[in-house]
């Protein structure tokens, strides 16, 4: 995959891998690489890409355990939690390419349905109080089951009720 | 005919295995899977370790990367001999013969760099006692099948003690081979049940994913398959489990290892 510099919309610091500076790039489309050295002698390369950069972390942790992930420095700028909970999902769901992760920062809560890593559906919520609120279920009927499952999972992972906004 | 020196060089022999630590195929003789005067596993030993100098951790990792499915023992044909053990006492083998047992060598070779100095040349082989060796000698030149021989997944051990299993023993069918595929399919056939109890008794250790306990057993599969190191902790925390409660009988091993501990107790009482 080529990167021109006019496609390049910013660069952050997402952390460092064996030592080495691990970068963020968005593309003007909005899409997020990181890009690092995989091995200290080798060359920077796309270590993992998604249509969201708590994501992108996300997968290049676990990808690649020796990736230690930058803390923001700045007080208003809240840290994201990452969940996968593509468990969920049905095995031709799966074998398509799939995910569902759970992305907090703050009170807000999203749930992104991804396939092959592009976001296919997006769930909103918020936490207030004893509950996780969830505010929209405009999705494909194919994932209601799974994305049923993943509420009910980060629900339970921050102890609070889950909820429906009417 | 078994005389005194028969016993004592097979004392002998039981004392240098127990000591020793053996990277094997286990072995069924007409469905018994233990020498009878010794009470060790019959077995096949792809590579005798010099366990001063050669660390099991690196024994282990070589032979993840081998593949260590079982000979077919309808393409393996017997010949029967006598060879000298290190300390000079007599061994009575069962030799394997044939492209298996070339397989068997070239598994050898690949530790090299391992074992003990010698001038050993490699013939894979099955140590007998000397009545099974007598009585045996009628299927001299024949299959391993015709004798009766069914040879069984791979394990390192240290002594009694098995540090790795290759693949959780799983019987065959009478004379049929293992798929090259299985080789790690059939960690895959442990039930959600079992894995769950392994689960929930290595919680301290796995508390993030207490959860899964509640999944189905899809969900609960595509879990696993997602956390793949949470998998392989399981199958070792089950292997250990089905060693502590069956190691002294190798076909309630087998099953548990395949079916689980509770079902194996189940099946116990039923019988």
């Amino acid at each position: 995959m080529q990167i021109k510099p006019e496609d390049i919309d910013r660069v952050e610091e997402a952390g460092t891998l064996n030592g080495d500076i691990v970068k963020l790039i968005r593309t003007t489309g909005g899409w997020w690489i990181g890009i690092g050295k995989k091995r200290k002698q080798g060359s920077p390369e796309a270590l993992a890409a998604g249509s969201h950069p708590a994501i992108v972390k996300f997968n290049m942790e676990k990808q690649f355990p020796e990736f230690q992930p930058v803390m923001m420095k700045s007080e208003d700028h809240l840290e994201s939690t990452v969940e996968k909970h593509s468990h969920f999902l049905t095995e031709d769901l799966r074998k398509s390419g799939h995910d569902i992760f759970s992305i907090q920062t703050g009170n807000e809560v999203e749930f992104h349905v991804t396939k092959h890593n592009a976001q296919v559906a997006l769930v909103t919520g918020f936490v207030d109080g004893e509950h996780l609120t969830i505010e929209t279920l405009k999705i494909p009927k194919e994932l209601t089951k799974s994305l049923a499952g993943a509420s009910v999972e980060k629900a339970i992972s921050i102890k609070a009720g889950l909820k429906m906004r009417r | 005919m078994v005389s005194n020196q028969d016993k004592k060089d097979a004392e002998i022999y039981k004392k240098t295995a127990i000591e020793g630590m053996d990277l094997m195929f286990l072995v069924r003789i007409e469905g018994v899977g233990t020498r009878h005067d010794i009470g060790l596993p019959y077995h096949v030993t792809i590579m005798l370790f010099d366990e001063k100098n050669d660390k099991p951790e690196d024994a282990h990792k070589i032979a993840t990367r081998l593949c260590l499915n079982p000979p077919n023992a309808k393409k393996t044909r017997i010949e029967f001999g006598t060879m000298q053990g290190r300390s000079g006492y007599t061994i009575y083998n069962i030799n394997l013969m044939g492209p298996e047992a070339d397989k068997i060598e070239k598994l050898y070779n690949e530790f090299s760099d391992m074992g003990f100095d010698n001038n050993y040349k490699f013939q894979a082989h099955i140590s007998v006692d000397k009545k099974t060796f007598d009585e045996m000698q009628k299927y001299d030149g024949k299959t391993a099948f015709e004798a009766g021989i069914e040879f069984f997944p791979a394990e390192l051990r240290m002594g009694k003690k098995i540090v790795a299993s290759y693949k959780p023993t799983k019987p065959i069918e009478w004379g049929s081979e293992y798929p090259e595929e299985d080789k790690l399919h059939a960690s895959e056939n442990l039930d959600v049940a079992t894995f769950k109890e392994a689960l929930l008794m290595s919680i301290e250790i796995h508390k993030d994913h207490l959860k899964a306990v509640s999944f189905n057993e899809d969900t609960f599969k595509n879990y696993l398959q997602d956390n793949p190191d949470l998998k392989k902790h399981l199958l070792v925390k089950h292997e250990e489990r089905a060693n502590y409660h069956f190691r002294n009988d190798l076909s309630l091993l087998t099953f548990a290892l395949e079916n689980g501990i509770r079902k194996t107790y189940e099946l116990l009482r039923k019988k």
